[in-house]
């Protein structure tokens, strides 16, 4: 294993240097967060161009520098394992200030008996439950009572009883909102809304049995005017191009904004000002 | 495919249409050309290195060519012509918008979307700026609704910083740039529930959206919210077209913030994605006319002669690139 | 402008008075099965079918992808029962991997419906890998070494202790991918695992998601695409079922019906409105 992967290793818990590392990590985040703070915002500048760009060269080095022949990858290919796990950690962090935000709005509300505070109530309340149940269920020691619901572990009830069907619950909903947006919004006002109503229908109609059944008894010599037949026309003939266009120009655009915020030619919020 | 080895074709491909994309950057700006010149420079030589080294003659030659052009285009090109950029009209719809939420007095919602801390999450942060400073101006409030915890850090500076630059500091509220959920229905559900009691007037969603766009948008017209939308996910635009007012079709997401601030950078990348496309296009009808040329030929349509030889084996070659 | 006249009317009915009346569009079927449509299974799933049989044939470990949760089981769920039955009645081995954290349990439930009817055995004939934090990362990973990568079952159990995945180094010893999804996944597969040994994959996404595949389709990068619920139940009808997807197809056209009734008579109320204005106008004028 080389150097850079031997220290960025994962370090298990019982090692005797966990704690070590743990702490040392921690004085060097706060060391290099100390330093960006004092240094001014001409000099940071510059620090954190370069870090970005730095981040970047890895993956762009990585893939196109040629793989030898006999070999999965590159000299830079054995480091994709380490660069995954520094990400994950961050995200890790991150989701912890989420948590903190977001609990925090929430418990203001409370206290404060803001509008709705009821809602942030509620929220808390799910939180602190489930958190608890999920760390009995994950943590308890063999042998260890927990709490059942019928039969389940109340995390299992809470997890596949409530988050799953109100997550189904949700999805369902788009069903009834498709129909009031689709009743509202599809008006016959000109040429080319006729186009795309009269596709629309085709497609739809030939997406479902009721099309099938519709044209099912069309002679076998004009089969391409069954709904069916149609509407997969449409898809691959005419709808596919144009995705194709629009996918093109979307890609084009990812690859400006990610070439702009590599080689850190993106400008703050407030173009004009910095230009 | 995990590698450029895999498909150098393709890999080389995708290096000439940023080296496009960069050169219409830099020749906006007169600063940069300097740097880039030498940075171009820096992998000639480097990539000459690999070519020569493996014997590639015609790489090699076709690298100084291309390297030669790009320096003389670089050095001799004026950055005092800004391209101008076509009139998208959900980005003048944004003032008319701001204008409206203030004469109500109800807030401005802006999500950038239910993806990471990714592309079009970065790009609608951009956009948003701009927006904020706007609504910063007129005294307003701004929402900011995010899916995912790092874009709640990076989103409050942003909005922190444009309230600054509208002049208006004091009426940042931290509370007001929210982390909701990253579960895609119970962030919908949240940012449903927001819209109705906040009364939102105005709302942008501009980012990756999934099937949750629809009951925020649904939502939203029910509150007779003006809405906004951009999305780099092509599914999602009809959903969007039926509810919402104004929609930014394809690559007008990316090519917002250029609009919005008329940055000659920005506004240089804008012309460099074109003149890449102009590439792509000019790749795809030669490959029309390679396939159906090559087809001829199977069928028996063309006959073989010395002159279709050739033609057959550039043909061939071409198909044979990109596969 | 008056707002009491029948095309006003036609044009604003009350979105409640819709909600109602798709609910009892949408029970009817179920509450009459009596009530159904005759199937004609479209190219596409006929195309996937064939793809699932000639991965089947080769009697080598299938991949099956799982992106879904239980909020898109209405749609993936059923085309997964489909596939899985199939799979079962072929006596093909195959592993689940899931990029979301409800879907082993969903997939484990479906597999443990048939398991019992096919004689299939944890283990011996399929493998549920759980849930993989990072899809593009285990996907490069999978590509190489599919063992070191995942490294253990959903339930903990070491990959090199389970029997179907004995011969099974890498993507390359894979007879074919499924990739049943909500989400954009199909990138990631078709951009990092099936260029490389030229593994066949499905693309089984919810119908929303579908057009994403044409492009593929056609230049032949995937074998096939099942559409949403109405593939679910053209594939339950090439195989000779008749299960939940078969049902749902039915209800599947009656709301689309619906859908397409209240377009027209929106349409309707707006142009009869129109109409009436101008009439209305002229006999002002004259």
């Amino acid at each position: 294993m080389s150097i850079i992967n031997h220290i960025f290793a994962p370090i298990p818990s019982s090692h005797p240097l966990f704690y070590v590392a743990f702490f040392l990590t921690i004085l060097v985040g706060l060391g290099i967060l100390a330093l960006l703070q004092i240094l001014p915002n001409q000099a940071r500048k510059p620090i954190i161009a370069l870090v970005t760009f730095l981040g970047g060269l890895y993956y762009t080095a990585e893939f196109f520098i040629p793989v030898p022949t006999g070999h999965d990858g590159n000299f830079l290919s054995p480091y994709m394992d380490t660069m995954s796990n520094i990400a994950s950690v961050l995200g890790c962090f991150s989701v912890g200030l989420g948590i903190i935000s977001l609990i925090g709005l929430h418990f203001k509300n409370t206290i404060k008996l803001k509008a709705s505070w009821g809602f942030s109530a509620t929220l808390i309340v799910c939180f602190v439950v489930m958190t608890i149940f999920t760390l009995l269920d994950q943590y308890s020691p063999k042998g260890m009572l927990i709490p059942k619901v019928a039969n389940k572990s109340v995390y299992q009830f809470l997890f596949s009883g409530g988050l799953t069907s109100l997550d189904a619950a949700m999805f369902a909903l788009i069903g009834f909102f498709i129909i009031s947006a689709s009743y509202r919004a599809f008006r016959i006002r000109s040429l080319e809304a006729s186009y795309l109503m009269a596709s629309a229908v085709i497609v739809m109609l030939g997406q479902v049995t009721l099309g099938s059944a519709l044209t099912h008894n069309i002679p076998h010599a004009y089969d391409f005017f069954k709904l069916e037949n149609l509407s997969e026309y449409i898809l691959a003939h005419i709808n596919s191009p144009a995705q194709r266009a629009v996918t093109f120009g979307l890609a084009l655009g990812a690859l400006a904004t990610s070439l702009r915020l590599w080689l850190s030619l993106e400008r703050g919020l407030y173009f004009d000002q910095e230009a | 495919m995990q590698h450029a080895s895999d498909n150098w074709n393709v890999a080389n491909f995708v290096v000439i249409l940023s080296v496009i994309i960069l050169f219409k950057i830099v020749t906006a700006q007169k600063g940069m050309k300097t740097p880039f010149a030498a940075c171009i420079g820096l992998f000639t030589v480097i990539l000459l290195a690999f070519t020569v080294r493996a014997h590639w003659w015609g790489a090699s030659i076709g690298i100084l060519i291309a390297s030669a052009f790009l320096l003389f285009k670089i050095l001799t090109s004026r950055s005092d012509r800004i391209p101008t950029i076509r009139r998208i009209a959900g980005l003048n719809a944004i003032d008319e918008a701001v204008g409206r939420a203030t004469e109500m007095g109800r807030p401005v919602l802006m999500i950038p979307g239910i993806g990471q801390l990714d592309i079009p999450a970065l790009q609608g942060l951009n956009i948003f700026g701009y927006i904020a400073r706007s609504v910063a101006a007129f005294g307003n409030r701004t929402i900011l609704a995010v899916a995912d915890p790092p874009l709640a850090g990076v989103g409050e500076e942003v909005i922190r910083d444009a309230y600054a630059a509208g002049g208006r500091p004091e009426l940042f509220n931290p509370d007001d740039v929210r982390f909701i959920s990253d579960r895609q229905f119970a962030f919908a559900s949240g940012v449903a529930g927001l819209i109705e009691r906040e009364k939102v007037a105005a709302s942008f969603l501009m980012g990756a959206f999934f099937a949750e766009s629809l009951i925020i948008t649904e939502v939203a017209q029910r509150t007779g919210t003006i809405q906004i939308a951009a999305t780099n996910q092509f599914t999602q635009l009809p959903f969007f077209v039926a509810t919402c007012d104004y929609v930014l079709l394809g690559d007008e997401f990316y090519a917002a913030s250029a609009y919005l601030s008329r940055n000659p950078t920005l506004l240089g990348s804008i012309v460099g994605q074109d003149y890449a496309k102009l590439l792509i296009l000019v790749v795809i009808v030669l490959g029309v006319i390679a396939t159906g040329y090559m087809e001829l030929v199977h069928t028996g349509a063309i006959h073989d002669s010395s002159a279709t030889d050739s033609l057959t084996k550039v043909a061939d070659y071409f198909l044979k690139m990109f596969r | 402008m008056n707002s009491n006249t029948i095309w006003e009317k036609l044009q604003s009915i009350d979105t409640r008075i819709l909600y109602v009346v798709t609910l009892i569009v949408i029970a009817l079927p179920m509450l009459f099965p009596q009530i159904k449509l005759p199937i004609v299974p479209s190219q596409e799933s006929i195309d996937c079918y064939q793809a699932v049989e000639e991965m089947g044939a080769t009697h080598k470990l299938i991949l099956i992808n799982g992106a879904f949760s239980a909020s898109s089981r209405g749609e993936n769920g059923w085309q997964a029962q489909a596939i899985i039955e199939h799979l079962m009645k072929m006596h093909a081995p195959f592993a689940i991997m899931s990029i979301d954290p409800q879907n082993p349990q969903l997939m484990q439930d479906i597999v443990d419906k048939y398991a019992k009817k096919y004689d299939y055995v944890y283990g011996r004939d399929y493998v549920n890998l759980g849930f993989q934090v990072a899809f593009a990362q285990t996907v490069k990973g999978m590509v190489q070494d599919i063992k070191g990568t995942v490294k253990e079952d959903w339930k903990g159990t070491p990959l090199t202790n389970i029997p179907v995945l004995k011969n099974v180094k890498s993507i390359k010893d894979v007879s074919g991918i499924i990739d049943i999804t909500p989400v954009a996944s199909l990138d990631t597969w078709l951009g990092l695992a099936t260029r490389v040994y030229d593994t066949p994959l499905v693309y089984v996404p919810t119908a929303v998601m579908a057009p994403e595949g044409y492009p593929y389709k056609d230049s032949k990068q995937i074998k096939g695409i099942l559409m949403g619920v109405k593939g679910a139940g053209d594939y339950e009808y090439l195989m000779g079922v008749k299960e939940e997807g078969t049902q749902i197809s039915t209800i599947l056209s009656m709301v689309y019906g619906l859908i397409i009734l209240l377009i027209i008579f929106g349409n309707i109320g707006y142009h009869g409105a129109r109409i009436s204005a101008q009439n209305a106008q002229k006999h002002g004028s004259e």
